[in-house]
């Protein structure tokens, strides 16, 4: 164990360093996100003790074990999801991985001390959270300090039983299959998850009536999760001793189901390591690379080379098209979900259903669009040399990244675009209306993703991509994406105002011009911005 | 033609190169050498125009690197001491690239690319993609990518590690053909016994000042020791006490 604590404290060590490159910030982002997290814990517990006093009372039902079942469902499926990929970057793809095995060091304390890191992680986001649903719970009926404690463990277990499933499909999976298929796996795996939840949620919603209330609820008691619902309500009658047994049976399967992993990771681990770091030899014909070398030639040379090279790498690396096959399934999948519910209630056709709707997922294709430039801005990593000492400007470079992300959205977008078109009887006026969301949204999005990262060029390398951004660049790009969203909603709602002054083409006319020139004039400074910061950026 | 005017780096409180004057002439190859941290490759950074210098300027082939940087960069063949390229594409698709970004026309990149596989022994390999390289193929081909579009300078950090013998001396006898050609070769290495055979001159740097400059013979004279190699020369004017204490270490 003495290991597996001297490796844990390494990994957090690590974790922590990584908050900042300057020591001296380092405890002001702890501060940051206690800060952060102290707010959301605060508001959680503060909407909980809405939801299980007045509101329950209202109602005159306690919705209480309902909503911690939701909760915890939606957690548990949260934690499922993402462990797959969380253990296969964790346990193989981690830079120090070699260089421990080599060491000393059992496999099984390798692998305990990185479960353990994974779940203390996790555990940071559960505490600010999850466990503010129970503390709410325990303030509303006044419940035994024990119940605080107990609940506090549960949720800080919480993550160890995805986990661990996570760990017996990955591990045996790893030794046999490579990497490539492996993530690709893992991501069709998530996907048709995610789709089998929506499709169960559907069987439940009251639209189809297809299961009843009561048959709910009595399904809901079934559920795993359930476990910590009876943990609490024992609680709140006061069964102290029924729900300390109870946490002593979730902690007995929890720690019993990692005790039967570790052999299972001594059994792999190592073997399943040489499969992963197994290199397959790729050969691309010199036809097609000579002929993939002429696509796009619209574009100028430099601009052209870049677009295509980060065209291949979306193709072949699968830390990018599996970061992003998922929401592209998603939005595909719910856009046709939504195209066939809305022919079903065509009587019904509203301004929501027509204009506001579709708009929405143009907007997500382009929130795809501003995270993909991102992504293949800090992607350059340790490569970015090759550009910076290459005769192409900052400006062109820009641009390239631009294009590919726009190029990759837009697509999207004008398929869906289509699709409505030949679904849907639209006004001239609605046609206009989603054409400008379609085409301006991506644009803007794009430049705003393209030139926030510009902002803050720094280039390293990582397995995973995200940790290639710098934290504070999603940040700032949500916010002004939020913005943007916003600002774009009230030009849909404009657009019903201007009907009545106008007649649609013209108020359509009217608002695909104002959208063309808040795009232009939004984007085109703010990748200014971004130039003026590439120029001035050094690569070290 | 390479020239450095008062070239000066601070990282922070750190002086990492300090009024750094040199120059190198077109058809020499100038050896840049140092210990470890004495400022090779934050020079070598800033001559390329990767760092900014907080003082001072460098001129590639007359052309100031910070007033004009791209066309600076245009002149100017990189070889980086670690060989990072995109590793999802292949060799050929990797100079491709590369001689789209220099403004190569297709047919002469077309060309002089099979010229370059061939020299580098690496025809077998141009459509494998760049993940399934060794280190040296990877250096090798970071190299063949410098070269394509005929730069009139080189500048090369450390640019035979990781080579083996046959594919170093090949390095070796192509920066030298280079020379004669009228390229200027400015290179920083670690391996003194090839400075010594190869460089027209060598400047020293320790904690980022230009301690000494020019030819080994010069060099000797300045040391008033004939008959002393680089090595001893190296380890006179960087302090060779490191290795006192590493036998003292071992005898221990």
């Amino acid at each position: 164990m003495g290991k597996v604590l001297i490796l844990l404290k390494a990994n957090l060590r690590s974790s922590y360093n990584s908050l900042s490159k300057k020591a001296s910030l380092r405890p002001l982002a702890v501060a940051g996100i206690a800060i952060g997290g102290g707010i959301a814990f605060y508001l959680i517990t503060k909407l909980a003790r809405f939801l299980f006093g007045p509101l329950s009372s209202k109602l005159s039902v306690d919705i209480a074990p309902l909503t911690l079942n939701i909760v915890l469902l939606a957690t548990f499926i949260y934690l499922l999801l993402s462990s797959f990929s969380i253990i296969l970057s964790t346990l193989y793809f981690s830079n120090d991985t070699t260089l421990l095995l080599s060491l000393p060091i059992r496999e099984k304390d390798i692998f305990l001390s990185r479960f353990l890191s994974i779940t203390l992680e996790e555990d940071i986001y559960l505490f600010f959270l999850v466990y503010p649903f129970f503390v709410g719970y325990g303030i509303v009926h006044s419940i035994n300090p024990i119940f605080y404690i107990e609940t506090f463990l549960f949720v800080m277990l919480f993550p160890i039983i995805p986990l661990v499933i996570a760990v017996f499909i990955v591990l045996p999976l790893s030794k046999k299959v490579s990497p490539k298929k492996l993530q690709s796996i893992i991501t069709t795996i998530n996907v048709l998850f995610s789709v089998a939840v929506w499709l169960v949620t559907q069987l439940f919603s009251p639209a189809y009536n297809i299961v009843s209330k009561d048959t709910l609820k009595n399904l809901s008691h079934f559920l795993p999760t359930n476990i910590g619902v009876l943990l609490t309500t024992s609680f709140s009658n006061n069964y102290v001793l029924f729900a300390t047994s109870i946490f002593i049976v979730y902690l007995a399967i929890s720690l019993g189901l990692l005790y039967l992993a570790l052999p299972l990771s001594t059994r792999t681990y190592k073997e399943g390591l040489g499969a992963v770091r197994r290199i397959e030899t790729v050969k691309i014909s010199r036809q097609k690379a000579e002929k993939e070398t002429k696509t796009l030639s619209f574009l100028p040379v430099k601009i052209r080379a870049i677009v295509q090279k980060d065209i291949k790498m979306i193709r072949r690396d699968q830390t990018l098209y599996t970061r992003l096959l998922p929401s592209v399934i998603m939005i595909v999948f719910f856009f046709i979900a939504f195209v066939f519910g809305m022919s079903k209630t065509s009587s019904k056709a509203s301004f929501f259903t027509q204009a506001f709707f579709p708009s929405l997922f143009f907007i997500l294709s382009s929130f795809l669009a501003s995270d993909l430039s991102t992504l293949l801005f800090y992607r350059e990593g340790e490569n970015a040399w090759i550009i910076f000492m290459s005769k192409i400007t900052p400006q062109e470079f820009l641009w390239a990244k631009f294009f590919t992300s726009f190029l990759f959205s837009e697509l999207i977008n004008i398929l869906f675009f289509i699709i409505l078109i030949f679904m849907r009887h639209l006004s001239l006026n609605l046609i206009l209306l989603l054409l400008s969301t379609a085409i301006f949204l991506p644009f803007l999005f794009t430049a705003e993703g393209v030139a926030i990262s510009a902002m803050f060029p720094v280039f390293k390398e990582a397995k995973n991509p995200k940790k290639m951004v710098p934290v504070k660049v999603p940040l700032i790009e949500m916010v002004l994406e939020w913005g943007t969203m916003g600002g774009a909603s009230g030009i849909v709602f404009l657009d019903r105002f201007l009907l009545h002054l106008w007649n649609g083409a013209i108020a359509g006319i009217v608002i695909f011009i104002l959208l063309g020139i808040i795009t232009f004039a939004i984007s085109f400074p703010l990748m200014l911005i971004g130039t003026k910061r590439l120029q001035n950026a050094e690569f070290q | 033609m390479i020239e450095t005017k008062n070239l000066t780096k601070n990282f922070g409180k750190v002086l990492a190169v300090n009024n750094l004057n040199i120059r190198v002439n077109s058809g020499e190859i100038y050896g840049f050498l140092g210990p470890n941290g004495a400022g090779k490759t934050t020079t070598i950074r800033m001559l390329t125009g990767l760092l900014k210098p907080t003082k001072g300027t460098a001129l590639i082939d007359g052309i100031d690197i910070l007033k004009d940087p791209i066309e600076a960069k245009s002149h100017i063949g990189l070889i980086p001491d670690t060989p990072n390229i995109y590793k999802k594409l292949t060799g050929r698709e990797f100079l491709y690239f590369i001689a789209d970004l220099y403004d190569v026309k297709r047919d002469i990149a077309k060309n002089k690319m099979e010229e370059l596989f061939e020299m580098f022994s690496l025809q077998d390999k141009a459509d494998e993609l760049i993940e399934s390289y060794s280190h040296g193929m990877k250096q090798k081909i970071v190299i063949a990518a410098a070269l394509l579009h005929n730069p009139s300078v080189m500048i090369l950090d450390e640019p035979t590690v990781g080579l083996d013998p046959k594919s170093a001396k090949l390095v070796k006898d192509l920066l030298r053909a280079l020379a004669d050609r009228g390229k200027t070769i400015f290179m920083s290495t670690h391996i003194l016994e090839i400075a010594e055979r190869m460089c027209d001159r060598v400047g020293i740097i320790d904690n980022g000042i230009l301690i000494a400059e020019g030819t080994i013979q010069e060099l000797r004279e300045k040391a008033k020791d004939k008959t002393a190699n680089l090595e001893e020369l190296f380890l006179e004017l960087t302090g060779g006490e490191d290795t006192k204490d590493l036998i003292k270490f071992l005898g221990d």
